[in-house]
């Protein structure tokens, strides 16, 4: 069977999303695994099924900006999306992918990473769902089962807005913001970061399309959408614009805040009551390596500062005990326990996040 | 309890498991039961970030969503095993949905329901022995290695 390839052209960016969601739901026993590939003419933000929009975006702000907020039946986090990408879609039977959700990902972009070599970038596949280019993410990935269809998309990045994403989205310090700024700018790249020649978009549709026909080793042949599922896309471009779809989720405040640069770098923010006073640590963490620490206290005096602190636990893992273990001659053994339990729950909140990925063993 | 271990994925006897979804029923008597994710289910979705159950009340046709899960940026339904109604969700997977990978067959459990034509239903499932067998085909020919989390429930 052969794979359809829908090249949708330059649309707006809430019809961007809607069509995977229309085709998906639109799909029958009788229709093809179909690729997508799409310009999301008008820029939006972008949320993951179980964001809560409120807590993730700053909604006040797009409301001003005139800037859309859409959340997707797929997942992953909040990302800002405009005309600076090719949008790749797949929607295919749960029978064409993997039944591993980490094997499908690895799927899906295996023709991402090939069509960037070819155009002279060194992407690699970065488990679970990444491209990586000298270790700063190139492509933004998400998956779901939508209707009986799974879906997989990613993307052809050319460049990105640094500057609306950091606004758009909610963040709860400047310092954090900061944080937040400095690692996209180090951890993330763009097409036009890696090359001094872009190249058009047709040319990498082209290009992909040969790379994707190469490893699905199916044929794509060239189609466009059905009556049934241009109603269908219609039908979900509606859904998707509702409020009531937006704030669907609606989540308890934590008393953190994380956010992912990518699936190896965090930065997160946590501060608890101690010794009559308050404790705080923004903590920016590379592989649990700590690379950026601003450590903070309210109410507590001590023969020690933070810079003193805080230059101790920078390259080390935010491991409890072997931050105790640095902390204890400095500031004995209630502090050292304080600061280390501060710093390893952004640790641990981070490796909930990634699911624990670094713990995963087989039984036996 | 009585179980089976192929290629790392537990398979209890005494459920009932609607294989191509990879739930599993346990029946509780006078038509409630009990359903869940099946230990290749949580396998093959990997970690569990989230899991959202429909609420308490809501009436499912077999094979209609009765929660939403997201591992690893992929989201996707628990489709109902059963017809029925929701009578009771497990409210621990709002707060730790990881308890689905650890017990899938114990403290993961996803809803409770009342089942409107369970005999019926039952009937095209397959438990015992037989599901054991179904279950080694499926792992076979998908290829299916299960992995588990820290922490995860022993047999």
């Amino acid at each position: 069977m052969k794979i359809r390839c829908i090249e949708a052209g330059t649309v707006s960016g809430i019809r961007s999303q809607a069509i995977y969601h229309g085709l998906a739901y639109a799909r029958t026993p009788a229709t093809p695994d179909t690729v997508v590939l799409v310009t999301p003419g008008s820029p939006y933000m972008c949320i993951g099924y179980f964001q809560d929009a409120g807590q993730e975006i700053d909604l006040a702000w797009c409301r001003d900006h005139q800037l859309p907020v859409i959340r997707r039946e797929t997942g992953g986090g909040a990302v800002y999306i405009d005309d600076g990408q090719l949008f790749v879609q797949w929607i295919f039977d749960p029978r064409s992918l993997p039944v591993r959700v980490d094997q499908r990902f690895q799927l899906f972009i295996e023709p991402l990473v090939e069509t960037y070599k070819f155009f002279g970038i060194e992407a690699y596949y970065h488990p679970i769902n990444d491209v990586h280019v000298a270790g700063r993410k190139i492509v933004g990935t998400g998956a779901g089962t939508i209707g009986e269809a799974q879906v997989v998309t990613g993307n052809f990045l050319f460049d990105f807005d640094f500057d609306t994403m950091l606004q758009a989205v909610n963040l709860p310090s400047q310092a954090f913001r900061q944080a937040v700024q400095d690692n996209l700018n180090k951890y993330l790249t763009t097409m036009t970061r890696e090359l001094e020649r872009l190249p058009a978009r047709e040319e990498i549709a082209a290009v992909y399309r040969q790379k994707c026909a190469a490893t699905l080793g199916v044929e794509l042949q060239s189609g466009d959408f059905t009556d049934a599922e241009w109603q269908a896309i219609e039908e979900q471009e509606a859904r998707l614009s509702k409020e009531e779809w937006l704030i669907k989720v609606q989540k308890q405040r934590p008393d953190h805040k994380l956010f992912k640069i990518h699936l190896g770098v965090w930065i997160g923010q946590v501060s608890k009551p101690y010794d009559g006073g308050q404790i705080g640590a923004l903590v920016t963490l590379n592989e649990g390596l700590i690379t950026g620490l601003e450590l903070s206290w309210e109410g507590l005096e001590r023969p020690y500062t933070l810079a003193e602190i805080t230059t101790l636990m920078i390259g080390h893992l935010a491991e409890k005990e072997e931050l105790i273990d640095l902390l204890m001659p400095v500031t004995g053994a209630d502090d050292s326990l304080a600061w280390a339990a501060c710093i390893n729950q952004v640790y641990e909140l981070q490796k909930l996040q990634t699911g624990n990925v670094t713990r995963l063993a087989r039984r036996n | 309890m009585a179980h089976e271990e192929v290629k790392g994925c537990i398979i209890l006897k005494d459920l009932y498991y609607a294989v191509q979804d990879n739930t599993w029923v346990k029946v509780e008597g006078d038509d409630v039961v009990t359903v869940g994710m099946t230990d290749i289910a949580q396998s093959l979705a990997g970690p569990i970030l989230h899991a959202k159950t429909k609420a308490p009340g809501t009436a499912r046709k077999k094979g209609r969503p009765i929660a939403t899960v997201e591992s690893g940026k992929w989201v996707g339904p628990v489709k109902s095993p059963v017809t029925g109604e929701i009578i009771e969700v497990n409210e621990a997977l709002a707060g730790d949905a990881q308890l689905i990978n650890r017990s899938p067959y114990k403290d993961g459990w996803v809803v409770k329901m009342k089942a409107s034509n369970l005999e019926a239903e039952l009937a095209e499932m397959t438990t015992g022995d037989a599901a054991v067998e179904a279950y080694r085909q499926k792992i076979e020919q998908d290829g299916i290695e299960c992995t588990h989390l820290e922490g995860s429930d022993t047999y």
